[in-house]
């Protein structure tokens, strides 16, 4: 039998000859050729001979694993056909209206949101290498969408990958993705192609790893094949096909992260703002390094992790590991409890998952969609035990022993209020800070101009001291990092290698173009051989005029009107819904990584961009904190985050193509000396319980969530709230004279908040004597409109008319929009508005 | 606003709502009060009315309604309304006096209706206010 590393090698390119389908290679030898039963398989065949020789060491047996994987013969071909069919095997029969494969955009991949139920505009990803602009990571209508250069990007793809130096896994995959997140896996007469080639080959690899090291004998693996083509052609199964279909090969484990919320804003405002910079960042580097840390000891491929952001990770285990899974698991435990002391801990769910699992359940089979939820909920009953994976004498050990001596004032650390030492923790500017706080501060200023992340591999490193610092937490799960920014002269400072380095990675950060020369100048000076990756930064920091972080007070005086700080954060409504129904019946692995793909590039490469616009040179507004997975926080001048949150939703309504996948957003607004925890925990409110709180409504007769924003403690629907915007602007115009007028008193928002008052109490009557039964609905709905607000609206507005009249145009037409389309329903909320708006000072 | 200049026909305008209609805002309140002080308003206003011909009586009303109500008290404003609208000498007076007479008639000794007829009262000023009433 193979080896594990050889029979990953091939199940990750074993479709990648699909590629070269449309421009057919005229060398391809005979014996390769003669092998194949499509001709994938011997062009991806001798693409490995070309390309790769040197990246396995076993060539050959990579060579006939993918040339064979349609007609195997050999116990690892059968496997490698088997992973790939667990990966995605389906038929999305095309609709009568709509070519599968075939047509003019036959080679074109079709986004997965627009797939989604309940979807009605078709769009189409442009063939194109990722980068991070919107030309390349919006789709597009068919008819707008450009017919694909399958040359060119299987040229450029060539090109970088001789550029590699040395052969390594990592970079090979950040190639992949680079080049093939938009190209169709399949594009067969009768499918649809909804599934990006990258995460088709990176499932079947993941899977096919785990198959080979459950070490299925020969026979098995030829009934697991005989038990999938009875599934699926619904034919009555042998007890043995039964019995294989569903013993569990796999384990999906879900990390996830708990204790954040508090980590991050549970701070006091001293330096802060750059401090939060580095603990978000912190925050992501711990989930990625813990879940490459399992990965490590369990010897594992970076393709069996299937997600990691966001403060959670996926990953897919061989079943055999379960125990070690729950080895690592108190390991984990016991690491962040030396480091965080339970400020930060990680609960670690698994499922085991059985082929059948990762069958469609319209082919059969569960629906790999089940197993993402039921991990969700093994997460949340750990989470309960949270000190269970501590171990039982470490638990009785660390709870029960008071280790915080230093309690007095003097010995606090004045932004965590933790211990804090003389001669071991700092003082910066007369403000006392542990090491650890003073680590992220740090770490927030290196992010400012951060181009590449530079990491190296080591043996774990013992946790000595009780606080800290970030890079110590990270040494201590084997790796240490160093964001790499520019000097003075333009070059990048590098550290010196660690003498027990084990390896070297170079990440571009927020910039695909990760094999320049630069970045190879740099590897040629390192030890041990480099690999290359890119990622994605979901975060914008906001500096001021000299360049420096900027603290909260700054951007609250960036405000226009009232001089105050607000949070915004948003997220897409229903994600589990949208997960566990929204694929339907097809919901399998690389379906749903496609989907999850999608919604990241999102998130983490184009909405840093939107914060971007509104972030103007030298009075910089917003700080996104963090975007990624399917959700976004911003820290800001109040009076932009409103604007920004209907971009961003007008802009991801675009992406997915309707409104079958919506967004709602929160936005808390204070003082800016209220504590930004509570802003933040106002803004969640606002998100999840009012914004969310909207209701149902039926979308192409699937039930959803309605979508909207919580602005000024009112939730609204976002034509509702567009709607409030523009009569916000009314009010504004009217009250800055923008017409050269003269200009209305403000007393005019005064009014109208009295009357939506009154409107607002007469309708709570009205609602009580409907719940009792004494009018009905009727009566109600006229009750309410015919009440004192409205001749008291009309008698202000008018007497306004009449003492503004430059301005009686505008009011006349506020008056028919509250009297006759329902303004009145919102009016105090963008009377509100205005008013902040034009308020001066905090 | 220009003023709009009052002529003889005008004068003689109709009264544009019915006493049935009255009594109806007075006891339902909700939308016949409105849609009947709605029509009201421009009426009055092209009938000369001023704020400041009945701007005494208003303001008793106003009192009456922050007390508890007295029905003894409340009749006597009838009285007051005629002595107001001869001294306004204006059509626009005389039909509110009217308007508002047979409204006072329907609250009688009813708390209720006296709010509906304050509600009432106020509305038909709003609108003439709107009509370009000063
Ligand atoms: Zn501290």
């Amino acid at each position: 039998m193979t080896d594990e590393r050889t029979i990953w090698l091939a199940a990750l390119l074993h479709d990648i000859g699909k590629f070269w389908e449309n421009i057919p290679p005229a060398d391809v030898p005979s014996e390769l050729r003669a092998a194949q039963k499509y001709q994938h398989e011997a062009y991806g065949a001798w693409f490995v001979r070309q390309y790769l020789a040197d990246w396995t060491g076993d060539l050959q047996a990579v060579e006939q694993i993918i040339v064979k994987h349609h007609q195997p013969s050999l116990s690892d071909e059968v496997l490698v056909q088997i992973a790939d069919w667990l990966a995605s095997y389906e038929r999305v029969q095309a609709g009568q209206e709509e070519a599968g494969g075939r047509g003019k955009r036959e080679t074109l991949l079709r986004s997965i949101l627009s797939r989604v139920q309940g979807a009605d505009a078709k769009l189409y990803h442009p063939l194109q290498a990722l980068k991070i602009d919107r030309e390349t990571l919006f789709p597009l209508p068919e008819d707008r969408a450009p017919l694909p250069d399958y040359s060119r990007v299987w040229n450029q793809f060539l090109q970088e990958l001789q550029k590699v130096p040395s052969p390594h896994p990592r970079s090979l995959l950040a190639l992949l993705f680079k080049y093939f997140w938009a190209a169709p896996s399949d594009r067969s007469y009768e499918d649809i192609p909804d599934i990006s080639l990258y995460h088709h080959l990176v499932a079947t690899a993941a899977i096919a790893v785990c198959l080979r090291r459950q070490q299925l004998s020969e026979g098995e693996l030829a009934t697991l094949g005989d038990a999938l083509r009875t599934l699926w052609s619904r034919q009555p199964q042998t007890p043995a096909q039964q019995a294989i279909l569903n013993r569990p090969v796999a384990l999906l484990v879900k990390g996830d992260v708990s204790g954040t919320q508090d980590f991050l804003y549970l701070l006091t405002s001293r330096g802060a703002a750059r401090g939060l910079r580095g603990r978000s960042f912190y925050l992501q580097l711990l989930t990625e390094v813990v879940s490459e840390w399992m990965l490590r000891r369990l010897q594992l491929p970076l393709t069996n992790r299937l997600y990691a952001g966001g403060g959670h990770f996926y990953l897919l285990v061989p079943y055999c590991e379960r125990e070690r899974v729950d080895e690592l698991r108190t390991q984990i435990a016991q690491k962040l409890w030396q480091a965080h002391r339970g400020d930060l801990s990680l609960n670690i769910g698994a499922v085991p998952v059985a082929p059948v699992d990762f069958v469609s359940s319209q082919m059969g089979g569960e629906g790999f969609a089940k197993k993402w939820a039921e991990v969700t909920q093994s997460v949340e009953s750990r989470k309960r035990q949270r000190w269970a994976d501590l171990g039982a004498e470490q638990m009785a050990q660390h709870l029960f022993t008071p280790y915080d001596e230093g309690t007095t004032a003097e010995e606090m650390c004045q932004v965590c209020h933790g211990e804090w030492k003389a001669g071991e923790d700092t003082t910066d500017e007369g403000v006392r800070k542990c090491r650890r706080c003073a680590s992220f501060e740090q770490l927030g200023m290196e992010l400012r101009h951060c181009e590449y992340l530079l990491r190296f591999d080591l043996p774990d490193q013992t946790l000595s001291h009780p606080r800290p610092t970030w890079q110590e937490v990270l040494r201590s799960f084997g790796v240490e990092v160093h964001p790499l920014s520019r000097r003075q002269d333009g070059g990048l400072q590098l550290p010196s290698v660690p003498g027990n380095a084990q390896g070297v990675l170079l990440e571009r950060v927020g910039d695909t173009d990760f094999l320049n020369e630069e970045a190879l100048d740099l590897a040629g000076q390192l030890h041990p051989p480099v690999s290359f990756d890119f990622r994605l930064l979901g975060e914008v920091t906001p500096v001021d005029a000299q360049g420096n972080v900027v603290d909260y007070d700054y951007l609250a005086n960036a405000s226009q009107g009232v001089l105050w700080l607000g949070v915004l954060r948003m997220d897409v409504d229903s994600l589990g819904q949208l997960f566990r129904h929204g694929l339907g019946n097809d919901a399998t692995l690389s379906r749903m990584t496609t989907l999850s793909g999608s919604m990241r590039l999102f998130f983490e490469a184009y909405v840093p961009s939107l914060c971007r616009e509104v972030n103007e040179r030298g009075r910089e507004k917003v700080y996104l904190l963090y975007a990624g997975g399917d959700d976004l926080f911003v820290v800001g001048s109040w009076s932009v985050l409103p604007v920004l949150a209907q971009r961003i939703r007008d802009q991801f309504r675009e992406y997915a193509g309707g409104d079958h996948v919506t967004i709602s957003a929160g936005i808390a607004i204070e003082h800016e000396k209220y504590p930004l925890y509570r802003l933040a925990d106002d803004a969640k409110h606002a998100l999840d319980d009012r914004a969310k709180g909207l209701g149902k409504r039926k979308i192409n007769g699937r039930e959803v969530q309605k979508n909207g924003i919580c602005f000024l403690g009112e939730p609204l629907g976002w034509e509702q709230f567009s709607e409030v915007d523009y009569w916000k602007n009314e009010l504004l115009a009217m009250l800055q004279a923008a017409n050269g007028e003269k200009k209305v008193s403000r007393a005019l928002l005064t009014r109208l908040m009295e009357i939506s008052q009154l409107y607002r109490a007469n309708r709570r009557v009205q609602q009580a004597r409907l719940r009792r039964g004494e009018i009905d609905e009727g009566q109600f709905r006229s009750l309410v409109q015919h009440d004192r607000w409205r001749w008291r609206m009309v008698y202000h507005l008018s007497r306004f008319a009449q003492r503004y009249s430059g301005q009686e145009q505008a009011l006349q037409e506020l008056k028919e929009a509250l009297s006759q389309k329902g303004l009145i329903q919102n009016i105090h909320i963008a009377a509100r508005w205005a008013e902040l708006l034009t308020r001066e000072g905090g | 606003m220009p003023q709009p200049q009052a002529t003889p026909s005008q004068q003689q305008e109709q009264l544009p709502v019915s006493k049935e209609q009255v009594i109806q805002a007075i006891r339902d309140g909700g939308m016949n009060l409105v849609q009947t002080a709605e029509k009201l308003g421009p009426h009055l206003q092209r009938g000369n009315l001023t704020t400041s011909q009945i701007r005494n009586i208003y303001g008793m009303v106003k009192r009456m309604e922050m007390r508890e109500f007295n029905p003894h008290e409340f009749a006597l404003l009838k009285p007051k309304l005629a002595y107001a609208a001869k001294r306004a000498r204006a059509r626009g007076a005389e039909d509110l006096k009217q308007v508002l007479s047979w409204a006072i008639d329907e609250v009688g000794t009813d708390s209720q209706k006296f709010l509906r007829f304050v509600d009432f009262f106020e509305a038909i000023l709003a609108y003439h206010v709107a009509a370009g009433g000063k």
